[in-house]
């Protein structure tokens, strides 16, 4: 159970020497510094990310998604400075998350409310998720929510209609259907809260100009029309 | 189009020899497979088991069968349906059917499926059959109730030339629904806002029968009415082998119409299934063209993602994302993910150009691409999230 081993990690950290001096005595630190950390040429950085990722660990917070920031900063050949701000930012967005979500999460919900929040998400509105649904994983609610406010849709619509569903019950693939539904529309040119309105009501499509032609020949049944506003 | 409460038991004479209903207990279990493709889901397979009992007397018949249907990717669909038949003259006859369809292993009344019932009326004269239908019925389906109803009219005519049975039949139906899933996916769309999707069909279906062999083919043709624009048709052939008394081999293909008052949708498909009796009555059979119904599997699949350079396609704990980069032929296409602890891994150039093809577990993805080592950018037609090192990545989300 990864909680289980991070609350372990975290003792150890805690109990054990200074963070900043030796982080890396804790064997699962040790383990996840062994390939990002090694590339990172400058000491200071280096040292600063580790401080970083065990004071997460001390907290009980999950480290796998730091680590996995340092390597796409890596990966995107990033400096090591934007890298140790990205991480730290991250790391602050976890704890935040951490907190509005307890005492209830997962690695994968906490990762999803980090991205919720760097999005523009309140924290607010992760408590009211919570209490919402307070035994069930929130990942793929908040994965929708904030893919949601990214495309387009106002914090204040999205939140609410996504507050709704969970309200209601709506499964994990109801919220992904709604998010398909909400890029679709507005891929093909309606207002984003529009489209986030009506596929949320399930209202009925109106058609626009463009689909008045269909009438005079077959459509092809695996690529509908979209409803559009004018 | 599947016709509105069509007869649960084909009769193996024509009906002017036998007016009244036949008489005995039939008992029927089906197992099959068939292959399903409905609009804006992914190709799925998926096996079927029903069974049912019918049981007639002179006057009345009473029949109930019940049908799952469970797809590769875990999705399962029942359906449950209670017939009633009467026949309070030689030349009159009333079937009334009510079809409980459910998404998952679920009893009737769940939140999620359909509840439906149909009547028919049929008038005889001699070899040709007069009649009508209605049927109304609800679907609960991603948190919204919808309603449809349809009323139909047809007419079959039944011949026996040589050793051979056939039987013509047409039918109109008007229908209307308010389930504007159901009618996007068809290609059916509305001109302006009004309170339901009005649909015209015709159908044609031709029946042959001789011996152990039965074929049928039928074809419609729908239209939207009023402010309901769009066009789209049907068919479907069923053939049937008869290998002992008890044991009938059915195949079924084709592309069935939405049915707006079960809440099913448009889909292709294939199918094939054996039917055992271990019940049988002289001169009736369960019509071979009712077997478990594939298509009421539950559209909870979601709906495939397209864009410029990905196609998206998710069900419960997985999600396989396909990218088709476009970039010059000698170009160095890079993806990398935070599923793969963002490694990149180098896109090798094929006969459709730069594709990749990756699977995700449940939980919320980052994607990116990069050409000739620029910059990290989301591949086009995912959203585009700031990855707070100058570049962007692709989110996806899979339930």
């Amino acid at each position: 159970m990864p909680t289980l081993t991070l609350r372990r990690a975290g003792l150890v950290l805690c109990s054990g020497f200074a963070l900043a001096v030796q982080p890396f005595t804790s064997p699962m630190v040790s383990a996840q510094d062994a390939t990002p950390f090694d590339a990172i040429g400058d000491d200071n950085a280096r040292t600063a990310l580790r401080t970083i990722i065990a004071d997460a660990a001390a907290r009980g917070l999950p480290t796998a998604p730091l680590v996995t920031k340092v390597r796409e900063g890596l990966a995107k050949k990033a400096t090591p400075e934007r890298i140790r701000t990205a991480t730290s930012a991250l790391a602050d967005r976890l704890a935040l998350a951490a907190s509005a979500l307890a005492p209830a999460r997962s690695n994968d919900e906490l990762a999803a409310a980090a991205d919720a929040l760097q999005a523009g998400i309140p924290v607010s509105t992760l408590r009211d998720m919570r209490k919402l649904w307070p035994g069930k994983p929130l990942t793929v609610p908040l994965g929708v929510l904030a893919e949601m406010v990214q495309s387009g849709v106002s914090k204040t619509v999205a939140t609410r209609r996504v507050r709704e569903l969970l309200v209601k019950g709506a499964t994990g693939g109801q919220f992904a259907n709604l998010g398909t539904d909400v890029r679709n529309d507005i891929a093909s040119g309606l207002a984003p809260d529009a489209a986030m309105e009506l596929r949320s009501k399930g209202v009925m499509s109106l058609l626009n100009s463009q689909a008045a032609g269909l009438s005079n020949g077959l459509v092809p049944a695996n690529v509908p029309p979209r409803p559009r506003n004018k | 189009m599947a016709l509105l409460a069509a007869p649960l038991v084909a009769p193996l004479r024509p009906a002017r020899a036998q007016p009244l209903l036949p008489q005995g207990t039939l008992a029927w279990l089906d197992a099959g497979g068939a292959r399903v493709q409905q609009p804006r889901s992914a190709l799925r397979n998926a096996g079927t088991m029903g069974g049912g009992v019918w049981h007639g007397r002179s006057r009345w018949s009473v029949a109930a069968e019940g049908a799952i249907t469970l797809a590769d990717d875990s999705l399962a669909a029942a359906q449950w349906v209670l017939r009633t038949s009467l026949a309070p003259a030689t030349r009159l006859r009333t079937d009334l059917d009510l079809v409980s369809t459910t998404n998952g292993f679920a009893w009737p009344g769940s939140r999620s499926g359909s509840r439906s019932v149909a009547a028919r009326q049929s008038v005889l004269l001699g070899p040709v059959t007069l009649h009508g239908s209605a049927g109304v019925g609800r679907t609960d389906r991603y948190l919204m109730s919808t309603r449809g109803h349809a009323f139909a009219l047809g007419s079959d005519v039944q011949r026996v030339i040589g050793r051979s049975v056939w039987r013509l039949g047409l039918s109109g139906q008007r229908s209307f629904t308010d389930d504007w899933m159901l009618m996007e996916a068809s290609g059916i769309v509305l001109e302006r806002e009004v309170p339901a999707y009005t649909l015209d069909d015709v159908s044609i279906d031709l029946a042959w029968r001789m011996s152990r062999w039965a074929l049928s083919a039928s074809r419609s043709w729908r239209q939207g009415a009023g402010a309901t624009l769009g066009r789209t048709n049907g068919f479907s052939v069923t053939a049937s082998w008869q290998l002992s008394p008890a044991l009938l081999f059915m195949a079924q293909g084709g592309e069935q119409l939405a049915d707006v008052v079960r809440g099913v949708p448009q889909a292709r498909y294939t199918g094939a299934a054996l039917r055992w009796n271990p019940l049988r009555v002289q001169g009736v059979q369960r019509a071979a063209r009712g077997f478990a119904d594939a298509r009421s599997l539950s559209p909870d699949v979601v709906p495939e993602l397209r864009g410029d350079e990905v196609v998206l396609q998710r069900r419960e704990g997985r999600g396989v994302l396909a990218l088709s980069i476009i970039a010059a032929p000698d170009a160095v296409v890079e993806v990398a993910t935070s599923a793969n602890e963002w490694t990149p891994v180098r896109v090798a150039y094929g006969p459709s150009g730069f594709t990749h093809v990756l699977t995700l577990p449940s939980g919320t993805h980052k994607v990116a691409v990069r050409i000739n080592g620029g910059a990290w950018r989301a591949p086009r037609g995912l959203v585009s999230v700031d990855d707070e090192f100058g570049g962007q990545a692709g989110l996806v989300v899979v339930p």
